[in-house]
């Protein structure tokens, strides 16, 4: 795989392999959240000093909208560029969506963490050598979706 | 319950809760940031100097205190603005908290 900031701001990545390609499409997926998910404590955290019941109230909902609409985003990316199965090798993230992927990105990771229980060392200690269960392919998509978290985040700091 | 004499003068209790309500709305509340094993460290000071408006060594600065100690009080001031804060930082999926200055 190949990536690169074009002279728009867009983060262009090309010759997507088989293998990022299934982590980029199942990125929505575990980025949303579900009924009863341990991830919903991180995701939706008690702002603390009493204002619980303001947030579950009046921020959550808000909250929740918004990382609907940021899904909405990336789906449609992810549907345009690599939707068809036989095609689809370049996505490019425009100025415009980088915001909503950055989200995206960071709160699959976040909700990974939780639902598998990945520990600070575990996740300290880099990419399992094989990837032999769905808690190793699960490692290695945290790792892949890292690394173009960081791209976006370092193209955003620059130009934002 | 206590009973009121003619000519005695009472505080009225909605006065009383109004005093306490200045008094907290005077009261500095902290913004606090919790450490995650998750989020990127750039991630971070780029939410620090979005939400805040601080330059970048400030934020990388408290972004390193939090990586350091769990926790680095970010912003202090009155209640409502920091809720506002805690608010933002929860959007951009930062653990925060207010606590009493």
């Amino acid at each position: 795989m190949k990536i690169r900031v074009t002279c728009q701001g867009e983060l262009e990545l090309s010759d997507i392999n088989d293998a990022v390609r299934l982590a980029l499409c199942r990125l929505p997926d575990h980025a949303r959240l579900g009924a009863e998910d341990p991830a919903a404590g991180r995701l939706l955290p008690d702002p603390g000093a009493d204002a619980a019941e303001t947030w579950a109230e009046v921020v959550r909902p808000g909250l929740l909208e918004w990382f609907g609409e940021t899904d909405l985003a990336v789906r449609t990316d992810l549907q345009s560029a690599l939707g068809d199965p036989g095609g689809g090798r370049k996505l490019r993230i425009g100025p415009e969506r980088r915001e909503a992927w950055i989200q995206v990105l960071n709160r699959a990771r976040l909700c990974l963490v939780e639902r598998y229980g990945f520990t600070e060392a575990e996740l300290s200690a880099g990419v399992p050598g094989e990837i032999d269960s769905p808690r190793s392919l699960v490692r290695w998509e945290l790792e892949i979706y890292g690394f173009l978290l960081s791209w976006l985040v370092e193209v955003e700091s620059r130009q934002g | 319950m206590d009973r009121v004499r003619a000519g005695e003068t009472v505080e009225a209790p909605a006065r009383e809760s109004r005093t306490e309500s200045r008094a907290e709305r005077a009261t500095p509340w902290n913004v606090v940031v919790h450490n995650d094993p998750v989020n990127l460290m750039s991630y971070v000071t780029l939410v620090l100097r979005r939400v805040f408006g601080y330059p970048e060594a400030r934020a990388r600065k408290l972004m390193l205190e939090v990586h350091r100690r769990g926790r680095s009080v970010v912003w202090t001031g009155e209640r409502e603005r920091a809720e506002l804060y805690v608010q933002q930082l929860h959007q951009h999926l930062l653990l925060a908290t207010i606590e009493r200055a």
